[in-house]
């Protein structure tokens, strides 16, 4: 009995894995392996942000962007309710 | 918007051009500083050394052929001034004592003089500096066999020929050949070791020396003991008395040559001498009704060139070398050496299944589906055995761990599809931008190639710019308020707010 469960489990993971695999890849990846391939990158980045904070203001600015974001979607439901 | 990113840009680059200017004011005092002419001066003296010490390819020519100890360690470049200068002052000094005391007539025909005459004439010469003549005459009687009495140290007064070794170090050595045997002997006729018939040479690594003795003996010759005694000398002034004595013996079995130590008890590691080495062929040149006759080598760092050290290895002279230090560098050939052991297999599970089960009959005792894997041990048990718990019942194959399961290998990493790896990206791209600030440190240590000279130009220059540092924490912090200043102006054009 507990085979057949598993291999009920197998089938139905096998089927969701499948689905997602249907998904293209993420076209960031490309750039993940090309940094890699730059050797030292991480070392220049050190020195870019010792004179211009270059990942500070980016980590500021994703997140500014995801509280603009939020901003919307929360105003987004907010007029929907009032559509409501 | 487009005016808040001008200012902000206006800002920044106001900040950026107050600081470069800082900097290259910095750059500009340190480089004409002392430390860079040092720098500089120090690097070429180091190309000078190692083109003179390419030029002699002692090292390379000699060791490659006969497989021995690897070359020494390249000294600092301080200490090769340092040894050099010192090397250079005691030969200056030993060439003057040779002068005023008038050996240095002995290489010509006035050697006979009374001993009181030659150093009249040597401190005369000396202080008139006409003993460059000596040295003139030397040159000119270079190629010619010599003759010295050797009536000094030992007491022997006879007058033989000197084979002079066709390895020549500086200020020279002979191979002097007396009734008991061969000496070693000073171009200057002091002889460095009476009798006995050896050679040793030493390769200076600092303060670890590594002896190696080139001699040849006729090991076939019945009455040779199999025994030959080596001298260390570090110098060429030392006698007969100073020094260590070494020794070393043919083990016939082996073929190799065991060490007795300096203190006479015999060492318990042999060395492996080249078959090709270890050979009965007579020495040209050299007196072959001798059982032990030796050739110079001479230090290495004072050899002339490549081809002497292939004229001694085609000649077969035996090589020894400090035993130590071979072990030390070449593990393989001593005898105690032990190879790492292969590592285990980790892939035995505790249990395998039975070939000679009947499936047809029940699992019994008798017919188990399981039986023991001989080649299981805890070292080379496999990770997740199914076998492995105690509760695993080997006759019928019911109670262990279960299998893996096959949906494992379907995984799909969620993280690199699209549009769900979108987060994940954003962290990648955040971890590899945001960095720890690191001080930079410019470095140069290039060299600029002379084709023509054969050694290069070394360019060293070093500019360390943490004078900066504790500016750079103030200046980040401002450059990351007008950023945020600039989001914040943004924002209210962006959402439209304020009316």
């Amino acid at each position: 009995m507990q085979i057949i469960i598993d291999e009920i489990i197998c089938v139905l993971m096998s089927i969701v894995a499948s689905l997602v695999n249907l998904l293209p890849d993420s076209p960031f990846q490309l750039m993940d392996t090309s940094m890699e391939d730059v050797p030292g990158f991480e070392n220049v980045m050190s020195h870019v942000n010792y004179f211009v904070p270059v990942g500070g203001m980016l980590s500021i600015l994703s997140t500014y962007l995801v509280s603009v974001s939020v901003y919307y979607l929360v105003r987004v439901a907010l007029k929907m309710t009032q559509a409501l | 918007m487009l005016t808040y990113l001008k200012k902000t840009l206006l800002i920044t680059l106001s900040f950026l051009l107050v600081f470069t200017m800082l900097f290259v004011e910095f750059v500009r005092v340190e480089a004409g500083s002392v430390k860079v002419v040092y720098k500089t001066v120090e690097g070429l003296g180091e190309a000078t050394m190692k083109s003179i010490q390419a030029r002699k390819g002692y090292q390379i020519a000699g060791w490659e052929t006969v497989g021995s100890p690897p070359p020494p360690a390249t000294p600092s470049p301080s200490q090769v001034f340092t040894q050099s200068m010192s090397k250079t002052m005691q030969d200056v000094a030993s060439d003057s004592f040779d002068t005023i005391s008038g050996q240095k007539f002995d290489k010509t025909p006035m050697k006979g003089m009374p001993g009181w005459l030659k150093v009249t004439l040597g401190t005369a010469a000396f202080v008139t500096s006409a003993d460059l003549l000596f040295d003139l005459f030397s040159k000119v009687e270079d190629e010619q066999p010599l003759e010295y009495p050797t009536n000094d140290l030992t007491g022997r007064s006879t007058t033989s020929p000197v084979i002079r070794s066709n390895l020549t170090s500086n200020g020279e050595r002979y191979m002097h050949y007396a009734s008991d045997g061969y000496t070693l002997m000073t171009s200057s006729g002091n002889i460095v070791e009476p009798g006995g018939g050896l050679v040793l040479s030493t390769i200076r690594t600092g303060s670890d020396p590594v002896h190696t003795w080139f001699t040849h003996s006729d090991h076939s010759d019945p009455n040779w003991d199999g025994r030959v005694s080596l001298r260390y000398y570090s110098n060429a002034s030392q006698t007969s008395t100073s020094g260590v004595t070494y020794s070393y013996r043919k083990n016939n079995s082996s073929g190799s040559f065991d060490y007795d130590n300096p203190t006479g008890r015999l060492a318990t590691k042999s060395v492996v001498i080249p078959k090709e080495v270890i050979t009965q062929q007579p020495v040209p040149e050299v007196d072959t009704s001798k059982q032990q006759q030796v050739l110079i080598v001479p230090d290495p760092a004072v050899w002339d060139t490549p081809e002497k050290v292939e004229q001694a290895i085609s000649q077969n002279w035996d090589m020894v070398s400090n035993p130590e230090r071979w072990f030390e560098q070449n593990p393989e050939t001593d005898p105690d050496y032990e190879p790492n052991p292969q590592p285990t297999p980790t892939d035995q599970p505790k249990f395998v299944p039975n070939p000679n089960f009947n499936p047809t009959e029940e699992p019994s005792s008798e017919n188990p589906m399981y039986q023991p894997n001989p080649n299981w041990t805890p070292e080379t048990s496999m990770q997740d055995d199914p076998t492995a718990p105690d509760t695993f019942n080997p006759i019928n194959g019911e109670g262990g761990s279960p299998p893996r399961n096959r949906c494992d290998r379907d995984e799909v990493n969620i993280t690199e599809k699209f549009p769900f790896s979108l987060p994940f990206d954003l962290y990648y791209i955040l971890s590899a931008v945001y960095a720890e600030p690191k001080t930079p440190v410019i470095t140069l240590d290039e060299t600029l190639d002379n084709s023509i000279g054969g050694f290069g130009i070394p360019i060293q220059f070093e500019h360390d710019m943490s004078y900066l540092d504790p500016y750079m924490k103030f200046f980040r912090i401002l450059i990351q308020l007008g950023f945020a200043f600039f989001l914040i102006m943004t924002t209210r054009k962006l959402l439209g707010g304020g009316g």
